[in-house]
């Protein structure tokens, strides 16, 4: 039983994986004329101090923030935010109320623009384009990003026609169309068999978990490359939490789901990457495994262990 | 349990350095019994192994409890798996010294028992390194964990030479080799203790770093 000599401790933080780990991700196909590049564009160099997303350089990450700040007046809410979103991956964004992460995402599909006095600087590309472009076109970015509030908040309508809703919007006027297109996203949102026989009645009369997985599916129905959720269990029970979060994992083949969540272990659970913000600053992003067990900032750990926010 | 996690990790911990510390009384004893041909000390070790037993069950539970109700991450987690295995180290050390000891029974009773000088050295030097790898552990000591995995080669080597030196006298001399055999599990067991030892000072280190240094040969 011989053991030789000990290696050395010092050099604990040399052995991460280089490449972050990132998952293999697949080039989407083109869609023309939709004005989302789909072509890797090569990564530019990233500023900020938290930029080192792990990505594969093969494929430029979908969504890549650029020293992003975001001011509420002359509050700077987030501070120069650098951070790359890979295709098809779940990321979590962490930290105490009033850390900035809602706001960073929000930033995503610019949501901040009605607060008035709001102002974004730095750049916030999706799929290579700057969605603070002036001319981008907000109807198609809306579109390719949805959103999923922490309350379920279903249109006062029948649980079809919620999920109709958008697709309509964009032209899609014929049953022959607009019924497979609902069932699909009522399929990929889990709760077509729950809804199947009651298409045609309020959504209002779901669950709560329902009506979350309603707004899913509702969100769905565009097509969006991205879903945003902004605490999307905090609403709910831990049954319907379950499911949602089963959801996610599913999801992520077929789209990018970015995250907050307040509740850790539920960023553990679902997400391949967590970001952690504390006063406005992206303090620690890396590969969810490391930073819930072994985070290379001292405020990441104290905060994943409970000892302060 | 309306306690909250820093308070039960922090009696986890001293549960588990409360279970060390009877660990390396009753190794002591065990290993003075052979020094000393004491068949009194002898027993009075292996029956000090109930307690630990114990102990070591009580340990176990908490961290689970833990576990269950806490769900500790990243440093906290990394300290509480550690706990887990460390426990069931310490214990595993508590029965080869009991091992020592009822091998000792024998030989004291026989009377006239004398250990070895190699054997007098491996005993002396198996007692310092726990009580280096027990004191690494309490205080997160990463540079006299280290330690605890280099003396582990002189450990090794003390062992190979009783047991050549053990063979050698039989061949010389067969009515000793009831003795000799006993020398040599005793060596063996105390050799096995300051394996658990550098498991606990491997452990000391991914607390510390995060780093699973176990199975790496390099300096």
């Amino acid at each position: 039983m011989s053991r030789l000599t000990a290696p050395d401790p010092s050099d604990v933080r040399t052995a991460r994986d280089a490449n972050g780990g990132a998952p293999p991700s697949t080039p989407r196909p083109g869609r023309a004329g939709d004005g989302w590049p789909s072509a890797p564009a090569p990564a530019p160099a990233t500023g900020g101090r938290a930029a080192a997303a792990p990505t594969s350089a093969a494929v430029a990450p979908l969504i890549q923030a650029r020293n992003v700040s975001v001011y509420y007046g002359r509050h700077e809410a987030i501070k120069k935010v650098s951070v790359d979103i890979p295709e098809h991956s779940v990321v979590a964004f962490i930290g105490p109320s009033g850390c900035g992460k809602s706001t960073f995402l929000r930033s995503i599909n610019r949501l901040n623009d009605l607060i008035p006095g709001c102002r974004v600087t730095g750049e916030m590309l999706v799929g290579g384009t700057d969605v603070y472009d002036p001319r981008q076109d907000m109807v198609t970015l809306r579109r390719e990003i949805g959103l999923v509030f922490q309350k379920p908040n279903p249109f006062p309508k029948s649980i079809y026609d919620n999920v109709a809703y958008g697709p309509r919007l964009q032209g899609i006027k014929r049953r022959a169309d607009l019924d497979p297109l609902v069932e699909d996203c009522l399929r990929k949102a889990a709760i077509w068999d729950e809804t199947k026989d009651r298409l045609h009645q309020s959504a209002l009369g779901l669950s709560g978990g329902q009506q979350q997985r309603l707004c899913i599916a509702r969100a769905l129905a565009t097509k969006p490359r991205i879903l945003l959720m902004d605490e999307p269990c905090s609403a709910l029970d831990p049954i319907a939490t379950r499911k949602i979060e089963d959801l996610i994992g599913g999801l992520k083949s077929s789209y990018t789901i970015v995250m907050v969540t307040h509740n850790m272990q539920q960023a553990a659970r679902v997400s391949d990457r967590t970001a952690f913000f504390y006063l406005g600053s992206l303090i620690e992003y890396d590969r969810t495994s490391e930073i819930f067990t072994n985070p290379s900032n001292q405020q990441t750990n104290d905060y994943v262990t409970g000892r302060f926010g | 349990m309306a306690r909250n996690l820093h308070e039960s990790l922090a009696d986890l911990r001293t549960r588990l350095a409360r279970m060390a510390a009877s660990v390396q009384a009753l190794v002591e004893r065990a290993v003075e019994s052979a020094f000393q041909g004491d068949a009194g000390m002898a027993q009075e070790a292996i029956r000090s192994d109930a307690r630990v037993d114990a102990d070591e069950v009580e340990v176990e539970r908490l961290a689970i409890d833990l576990l269950a109700l806490h769900q500790p991450a990243a440093s906290d987690l990394r300290l509480v798996t550690t706990i887990i295995k460390v426990n069931s180290d310490f214990e595993r050390i508590a029965d080869c010294a009991v091992n020592v000891a009822q091998r000792v029974l024998p030989l004291a009773r026989s009377g006239g028992y004398r250990p070895t000088p190699d054997l007098r050295l491996i005993g002396g030097t198996v007692v310092t390194t726990l009580r280096d790898t027990i004191k690494a552990f309490n205080l997160s000591d990463v540079d006299l964990a280290r330690q605890v995995l280099r003396s582990d080669d002189v450990v090794d080597a003390l062992y190979h030479q009783i047991v050549q030196d053990m063979l050698a006298a039989t061949e010389r001399d067969g009515s000793a080799a009831s003795t000799n055999l006993s020398n040599i599990m005793i060596a063996k067991n105390l050799e096995r203790i300051a394996d658990h030892c550098t498991n606990v000072a491997e452990d000391v280190i991914y607390v510390h770093s995060g780093r699973i240094v176990r199975h790496l040969h390099a300096v």
